[in-house]
């Protein structure tokens, strides 16, 4: 049977899906060779003030100030070893707290744990800034007239980087939290009691035998946060921080430069290669091996009363100042805008930024789907390569695939005027196909953990019976990947609705979403009451998503 | 003879199912005894007990005339060797030995190393990990690891039920060898007859 199905795989049957796993793969690789292209090109008029160091006569050691470059490397290097700091320390932390010990609560707190992914940055950054005005006032005044107004100066620059780094690590801890907590749960309970017995303490197991274990999980969801905080633009702009995705945005907007922001872009793809390559040396090339055999899933010690005071006391208070009281801001902001507002045009606005993201999601589900399928249908070596390359939008910031499709659309201008026109002006087809190719492995990676679930002896007795390998697709697997499905198209929803960088470069001028309208009165117009009626539907709109996917990863466990 | 452990009536139910009811034992000192059981006879659950990564509902466990009933497991200083062995997987086999000696100094700890990869006659893959060794080596280790720390007495649970039934019969001899020449009191939980026979002085039977 298998010999048989096997001799009608022929090489014509298979084009389309390797046809089409090529298109996808050149169409995500094809930003990196655009910026290469674009960097040998001569630069621009303002390149030369990006890149120069500024003469400073009244420099007390004659040494020159940095150049807006190295301010911007600073700044994103700066923002990249606080955030990793500070999202360690709290996710796996709380982490280890939920699953060390086993408490009432402890299911609810898990959850509480992980809802600040449901504030946008920008929002986080905003609301922040409004609980600590006062705080910043009065401590600035103190150190300007207790020391002096240097110093106060020097003070701004410190709140400034503490906040931002504050900011992005409450909304980005629950990577590395969900990623710790998974790796911590499936360690097998043999290995803690193995070193309970040799006489180590819950500190010292914990130190020695439950980090190591988990540490490619931990490494993987720090990846994400650092990939994020490279991403950031809309916190770090209304926070005052300069960084490489910040200058992006100014070469293209202040200068007018194209040119001289895909060279910055350049710059961030070799930091962000960087990080991508300290993630395979960090996570280890040893794939420990768990032995399964008696060793059950380690499900807590029983806690003292104290203990247990003690943990809840910690994760209330990371949850309080990460979720609950940045809403109870917004809540409170947005009910100041509320009586006298016109809820019509935000209506509107839900219901196109909806259709955008619908659009979008459907756009990069049949793409992850066509991905998955061939990836199992034809296992060679250069499909699997072709997939991977096709992924690697998650690591290419908003910033940078804006900024270079609006270059092609430039180059499109000469040469395919109309063209140019549909896909940027009158459609949103040019910003879903930059959504398609940064989210991908978003959609694609619930899916593909869905299809290997299914036995492959399936895809051959349905072919066995005469079923085309479309036919299989539609009739065997969507049906049993529905659940996948739901997921993928949640998380992705969720992920379009929030994407700042992209949409406000991208986005046809009179085609406002939630989130470009929320960062138009936050960061423009500094209306923040205003603001935060749009920013609230997001938030609730995203809660919505995390619980529908918690629902779901819940059903499937029973 | 001086008695190590006395487990005097001990009890324990697991989610509303009792599973031990009243259950006494002592243990002397280099005595090796053999708990005989199917599963589900609460064999592995007095294990447990025993070790201190259970509490027992009713009851009291004894050490060399101290109650430990309520001691933590980390303080009880008694080895235990897990059905699968529960190597650390990022350690070596020297590092999963040394890992119980943290109380030692530096030379002690190397010289105790030392004597027990010798007993176990494991010095030749010392620096290698667990996933490179057989069955047969990763059982020594884990022996190794538990009697390192000069345990008042060493729990077994299961130990030969993961190896190559060929080779059981020399593994059996050679564990007995081991806690024979360390002077280590054992008891081995099984549901193995032959286990029974070749490896204890002393075979109890539980229902």
């Amino acid at each position: 049977m298998r010999h048989f199905t096997h001799k009608t795989f022929n090489k014509l049957r298979s084009l389309p899906w390797v046809l089409s796993v090529l298109v996808i793969a050149i169409l995500a690789a094809s930003p990196l060779f655009f910026i290469y292209k674009e960097v040998q090109q001569p630069t621009q008029e303002m390149w030369g003030f990006l890149a120069e160091e500024i003469e400073n006569p009244d420099s007390p050691t004659g040494e020159n100030d940095p150049s807006p470059l190295q301010n911007y490397v600073t700044g994103s290097l700066i923002m990249l070893a606080g955030v990793t700091v500070l999202t360690l320390i709290i996710g796996v932390g709380c982490a280890w707290l939920v699953s060390a010990f086993r408490f009432r609560g402890r299911a609810l707190l898990s959850v509480l744990l992980c809802l600040p992914m449901a504030i946008p940055t920008y929002v986080m950054a905003v609301m922040y800034n409004e609980l600590l005005m006062t705080s910043k006032y009065s401590l600035f005044i103190w150190v300007r007239e207790n020391y002096s107004p240097a110093a106060a100066a020097d003070f701004s620059i410190y709140w400034k980087f503490t906040l931002a780094i504050l900011v992005l690590s409450f909304s980005f801890y629950p990577y590395v939290f969900i990623a710790a907590r998974m790796a911590f749960k499936s360690q097998s309970a043999a290995y803690l009691e193995s070193s309970r017995v040799l006489g180590h303490g819950l500190g010292s197991t914990f130190l020695k035998i439950s980090l190591p274990l988990a540490r490619p999980g931990i490494i993987a969801g720090l990846t994400l946060t650092l990939l994020e905080t490279m991403n950031e633009f809309g916190a770090m702009k209304i926070l005052g921080i300069e960084t490489l995705t910040t200058g992006i945005f100014s070469a293209w907007l202040d200068f007018d430069e194209l040119n001289s922001a895909v060279r910055i872009s350049a710059i961030m793809m070799v930091l962000i290669f960087i990080i991508l390559l300290f993630e395979r040396l960090l996570r280890g090339r040893r794939k420990y091996h768990t032995h399964r055999s008696s060793a059950s899933d380690f499900h807590g010690l029983a806690p003292r009363k104290l203990t247990t005071a003690f943990i809840w006391t910690v994760c209330l208070g990371v949850s309080f100042v990460t979720f609950i009281l940045p809403v109870a801001k917004l809540v409170q902001q947005a009910a100041l805008a509320l009586p006298d507002r016109d809820l019509q045009p935000y209506l509107d606005l839900v219901l196109s930024s909806s259709w955008l993201a619908v659009r979008a999601c459907f756009v990069i589900i049949i793409a992850a789907i066509l991905l998955a399928y061939t990836v199992r249908i034809i296992p060679k070596w250069w499909i699997h390569l072709s997939a991977k390359i096709s992924l690697l939008g998650y690591a290419i910031p908003g910033a940078i695939l804006g900024v270079v499709l609006l270059s092609v659309k430039g180059s499109l201008h000469h040469s395919a005027d109309d063209l140019a026109q549909w896909i940027f002006h009158s459609t949103v087809t040019g910003l879903i196909i930059a959504y398609a190719i940064r989210f991908l492995a978003v959609g694609y990676n619930p899916i593909e953990a869905g299809f290997k679930k299914i036995n492959p002896h399936l895809d051959e007795a349905s072919g066995s019976l005469g079923k085309s390998r479309l036919t299989t697709l539609f009739r065997i697997h969507l049906p049993l990947l529905r659940h996948s499905f739901l997921a993928a198209i949640v998380v992705l929803f969720v992920d379009v609705m929030k994407e700042l960088p992209l949409t406000l470069i991208l986005g046809p001028s009179n085609n406002d979403t939630l989130a470009t309208k929320t960062y138009g009165l936050f960061a423009a117009e500094e209306r923040i009451p205003e603001g935060s009626i749009p920013a609230l539907i997001l938030v609730v709109t995203s809660l919505l998503g995390l619980l529908i996917i918690s629902t779901l990863l819940n059903k499937k466990r029973s | 003879m001086d008695t190590t452990l006395t487990a005097s009536n001990i009890s324990k139910s697991l989610g509303g199912k009792t599973v031990l009811d009243h259950f006494s034992l002592t243990l002397e000192e280099s005595e090796i005894i053999a708990l005989l059981g199917n599963s589900g006879c609460g064999k592995t659950t007095f294990l447990r007990i025993v070790a201190g990564l259970e509490t027992p509902d009713n009851g009291t466990i004894q050490i060399s005339g101290n109650d430990i009933t309520l001691q933590a497991a980390e303080k009880r200083n008694i080895g235990l060797v897990f059905q699968d062995f529960a190597l650390f997987p990022h350690m070596s086999v020297k590092k999963n030995i040394v890992y119980g000696l943290h109380g030692l100094a530096r030379s002690e700890r190397k010289a105790r190393v030392d004597e027990v990869l010798q007993l176990t006659g494991l010095e030749e893959v010392a620096e290698q990990y667990p996933h490179q060794l057989s069955g047969g080596q990763q059982q020594r280790v884990a022996l190794a690891r538990a009697l390192a720390p000069k345990p008042s007495l060493v729990l077994l649970d299961e130990p030969f039920s993961n190896l190559d039934a060929s080779r059981r019969d020399h593994l059996r001899k050679r564990v007995r060898e081991i806690l024979k020449e360390s002077h280590t009191p054992a008891i081995i939980v099984t549901h193995d007859q032959a286990d029974a026979d070749l490896v204890a002085d002393r075979v109890i039977t539980m229902s």
